[in-house]
């Protein structure tokens, strides 16, 4: 079935059908870069309007800037104190739709900030209990500043390469994800692992468990929910097989955490073995070879 | 012009700046008049002094490697800041930001040589933490002219994390 609209600027041939998403010229002689402006009129995709993308110039209301000045970027930092609590308490206790909220309104500020905090929660939480543990095992109070540069280059590492997977695979097969939005979910993921961290000074291995699990369910389970919406856009069924290998990764970046920074018990901390990440000893009693 | 005047009132008036601005930010009287105009020799010292003061607090082979990390994260943690206040659209000049930053670790630095010379702990943690709230203040205090409207708490995060975490490495 196809017609012919008979309309004074432009004429549009459409075909429709039940599915393929439909074949459509675009009207590009009146306001090239309005982002609303896609004439979706098609009636098998629902008309999702994708979020601002990075690559077109930002000619929203600052002008046209290029990428290389400070006000390209600060678009995205168009946000208030009160946003970003709102924005990290549904990425912590993931009850409404974190999406939605965030595609209103872009921002970077908590992509950033909270990955960095997280970094620094875990090297100041892990040498605490290193020192606790240090002090209770009777040795010299020292730590482990490398510590500070494993931490950085995981949590940043994670954000960014997970991300950008999840960018370029739903990409791949035909969701519209925005590279901003898959990018804060996982920085705003993150921010369930602060009061994790401080949780986990307390040296008591069972409890530190306890608590990193539900950090990996929160945590996972409001990813999960972010991605399937992404993946959702779109109607293919074969790239929900990304949602395993993106749990898997996750569970594998947990049990880094675990045994690399929430692992220091007074056992694992005798002078002959300074710094080591312990295995999980339920008791905290030094080692008999110390003495 | 100052090509003729002898070399030891070109320095003494560089390093007359750089004390006067120094006070300005350890005993904030009235207006923030010094830190108008900026200059990075004030920063690159209290940088440098800081990092070394650490490196010897530093335990064993770890040395280098912290007085590198201090280095890193006092040169990049005040540029990042700064640019995050300037993202957020607040009014400041990016190398005036930076400058401010650098003089305001100042106080870190006087707890730093405090710690290296008294190493009980019990010594350490308060002054210390009243270092860092001095130099948060000092700098919330020269912010207050970047007119960011409701998003003072995001600017002033970086700050505190900043010098929180500069804190935390003299802690320990």
């Amino acid at each position: 079935m196809s017609y012919g609209r008979p309309n004074n600027d432009y004429n549009i041939v459409v075909d429709v059908d039940e599915d393929e998403p439909t074949l459509e010229f675009q009207d590009f002689a009146t306001a090239p870069n309005m982002q609303q402006g896609r004439m979706n009129t098609s009636g098998s995709a629902p008309p999702y309007q994708p979020p601002a993308s990075t690559g077109g110039g930002g000619e929203a209301d600052t002008g046209s800037y290029s990428v290389w000045h400070v006000e390209y970027w600060a678009r995205y930092f168009n946000v208030d104190s009160r946003d970003v609590v709102q924005r990290v308490f549904l990425a912590v206790v993931p009850k409404d739709s974190f999406l939605d909220v965030y595609n209103a309104n872009p921002d970077l500020w908590g992509t950033f900030w909270i990955p960095t905090s997280v970094v620094f929660a875990m090297f100041v939480t892990a040498s605490l209990s290193q020192s606790i543990a240090k002090i209770l095992a009777g040795g010299k109070r020292e730590y482990d500043f490398t510590m500070l540069s494993f931490a950085t280059f995981t949590v940043y590492s994670y954000v960014l390469t997970v991300g950008a997977f999840v960018y370029l695979a739903t990409k791949y097969f035909g969701s519209q994800p925005g590279l901003m939005e898959c990018l804060s979910v996982y920085g705003y993921a993150m921010a369930v692992w602060i009061p994790i961290s401080i949780l986990c000074v307390l040296p008591l291995d069972w409890f530190r468990w306890a608590v990193v699990a539900v950090g990996f369910v929160s945590s996972g389970f409001f990813i999960m929910r972010s991605v399937n919406q992404i993946v959702g856009r779109s109607n293919g069924k074969l790239h929900k097989a990304i949602i395993p290998l993106l749990l898997v990764a996750h569970a594998l970046l947990v049990i880094v955490f675990k045994f690399k920074f929430f692992s220091y018990t007074v056992a694992s901390v005798s002078p002959t073995s300074p710094g080591q990440p312990s295995t999980p000893a339920a008791t905290p009693t030094p080692t008999p070879t110390s003495h | 012009s100052t090509l003729d005047e002898p070399i030891l009132t070109t320095i003494g008036r560089d390093f007359g700046k750089v004390g006067r601005k120094t006070i300005q930010v350890l005993y904030p009287k009235g207006r923030d008049n010094a830190l108008r105009e900026w200059d990075l020799w004030g920063p690159m010292f209290f940088c440098l002094s800081l990092a070394v003061i650490m490196s010897f607090l530093a335990p064993g082979q770890q040395a280098s490697a912290v007085f590198t990390g201090v280095f890193a994260l006092l040169c990049i943690g005040s540029c990042v800041v700064t640019l995050n206040c300037k993202l957020l659209g607040g009014h400041v000049s990016f190398f005036q930001s930076v400058c401010t930053l650098g003089y305001c670790v100042s106080p870190m630095v006087i707890a730093s040589l405090i710690t290296l010379l008294a190493h009980r702990i019990i010594v350490t943690i308060p002054v210390v933490a009243v270092a860092v709230a001095w130099s948060i203040s000092a700098s919330v205090g020269f912010l207050a002219g970047a007119q960011l409207a409701n998003r003072r708490l995001l600017a002033v995060y970086p700050i505190c994390l900043f010098y929180i975490c500069i804190g935390w490495i003299i802690i320990i």
